[in-house]
């Protein structure tokens, strides 16, 4: 008797189950996004794509500018800088596009350092400032500021992800550890995944990992 | 003490407390599957699915004609976490398992009328924290909140030919921070056909809003501020005069801080 008790509690609790997630992984990422062109300078886009199954591949990319007479573009990504003003390059690989926009200016800068304002989803609460940016090893780091706060559940982690949606932020993003407290923290995303690089991840998100729910985002500039 | 103990009053209970050396007692095992989740502001959203699965001994016996003893004891808890697979690239994160003893819950109820047309009774509900907690253990799945609650409730049951209702409203008052709550239970059952017997049963809870400590996100269940309003139907089939099989579901229209799946249940009863 105790044996078909035993038998039939465990054939009314099942076992651990599988959520499948159906998320496309292809990227093109701009490796070496700059702020500024000078004029009458040259300057090669370097890109990385990834495709659905998250592998590296070496695919043809076709670059488009908005307005060539300020920034001109050729088909291997060598831009210049034609005249002064705003202009956006536009990256297309197969199903992927990503765009860049900057200035033609006096001099080149090259945009190392990203920020972001983190704010809570729902009635969840998140708050503070994220600093993206590459250390003097080049190492590409994340750094939650002094006013960096949010809500707190067990299991809370710190993701980077393209989307803010939590259960695909759980199953795509990259995990950059687990936080039990605000305030001011650093991740080395270089050691997390040396293959990231600046322009990789549109958000810095806060998540409660084990039950993939967001409790807040910011958006890199 | 959750939407879990709700499906137990229905054949027992309510504002009728057991004769002297009656008793109801049933074995149950209900189920809560659940990919969707009712946040803080009560909206649906989406989440790696949580499962409970609750077996459990439920017992009231009547000590007086006026006084009855009452004890739910879930005896095995299990909360799971689904691993997660990504279709596109094959990655699995794995998920998470807990067995454990839950929340246990002993009380008494006393009969405030006697042969009355409606019968009003009055229940000393306490809740022992034995299970798994966020609060004890740092667990996310859990098998219980981690604190010891006292629940004060009053029924009111009128019966009638082939008919009875009950309502009843309660105060539980949570220790460690948690926030405390006013229930309210409506029950109306059908008692017309010779060994079936149909229940529709709505049990709410409201925070006060008192709480001190975090809300927490543990499996959805053991919350802080839990909320909800949740509605059913029940049917138990007599197979003998003293033996029975009963099966529930419990859907919540409302709620917060509580997964968004219906809680099902089976179970066999017997009353002496």
């Amino acid at each position: 008797m105790k044996r078909l008790l035993y038998l039939l509690i465990l054939a009314l609790s099942s076992c651990v189950g599988t959520d499948f997630v159906d998320i496309n992984s292809e990227n093109i990422e701009l490796i070496n996004p700059i702020q500024s062109l000078a004029k009458g300078e040259n300057y090669l886009f370097e890109t990385k794509y990834t495709n659905i199954l998250g592998g590296e591949e070496n695919v043809k990319v076709y670059w488009e500018s908005t307005d060539p007479d300020i920034a001109y573009i050729d088909g291997n990504g060598v831009v210049s800088g034609i005249d002064f003003g705003e202009v956006t390059v536009a990256y297309t690989v197969k199903n992927v596009q990503g765009a860049i926009t900057f200035v033609v200016a006096q001099e080149t800068i090259q945009d190392v350092q990203k920020t972001a304002t983190f704010q809570g989803k729902g009635k969840y609460n998140a708050q503070g400032t994220a600093l993206l940016y590459k250390n003097i090893e080049n190492e590409l780091i994340l750094q939650l500021l002094n006013d960096f706060d949010t809500d707190f559940a067990l299991g809370t982690f710190v993701f980077l992800s393209n989307s803010t949606d939590g259960q695909i932020v759980k199953a795509s993003g990259l995990n950059l550890g687990e936080i039990t407290s605000g305030g001011a923290k650093s991740f080395n995303i270089t050691s997390a995944d040396a293959g990231v690089g600046i322009d990789r991840y549109q958000y810095v998100v806060i998540l409660c990992q084990p039950a993939g729910i967001t409790f807040g985002f910011g958006k890199f500039n | 003490m959750s939407l879990l103990l709700a499906s137990h009053f229905t054949i027992a209970g309510g504002g009728w407390p057991q004769k002297k050396g009656k008793g109801f007692f049933k074995f149950g095992q209900t189920a809560i599957i659940a990919n969707k989740y009712f946040d803080s502001e009560g909206n649906v959203i989406d989440i790696t699915t949580i499962s409970l699965y609750t077996t459990s001994l439920y017992g009231e016996y009547g000590i007086t004609d006026r006084i009855t003893a009452i004890a739910y004891v879930p005896f095995f808890v299990r909360s799971t976490l689904n691993e997660v697979q990504n279709t596109q690239t094959g990655v699995i994160l794995p998920g998470d398992e807990l067995n454990a003893f839950g929340d246990t819950d002993i009380g008494i109820k006393i009969g405030l009328t006697h042969k009355k047309p409606v019968a009003v009774s009055a229940s000393l509900i306490v809740g022992l924290p034995l299970g798994k907690s966020a609060l004890k253990d740092q667990t996310f799945l859990q098998t219980g909140d981690g604190e010891f609650n006292q629940m004060v409730m009053v029924d009111a049951g009128r019966g009638f030919n082939k008919w009875y209702m009950n309502v009843g409203v309660g105060f539980n008052n949570r220790t460690q921070g948690f926030s405390d709550e006013f229930r309210y239970t409506y029950e109306i059952g059908y008692t017309g056909y010779k060994k079936l017997i149909l229940t529709v049963k709505v049990n709410g809870v409201k925070p006060l809003n008192n709480a001190t400590a975090a809300e927490t996100i543990g499996n959805g269940v053991f919350a802080n501020k839990v909320e909800y309003l949740a509605y059913g139907p029940e049917i138990s089939y007599k197979i003998k005069n003293n033996f029975g099989v009963t099966s529930s579901a419990f859907f919540a229209v409302a709620a917060k801080r509580i997964l968004a799946s219906p809680n099902v249940g089976i179970g066999l009863f017997y009353t002496l």
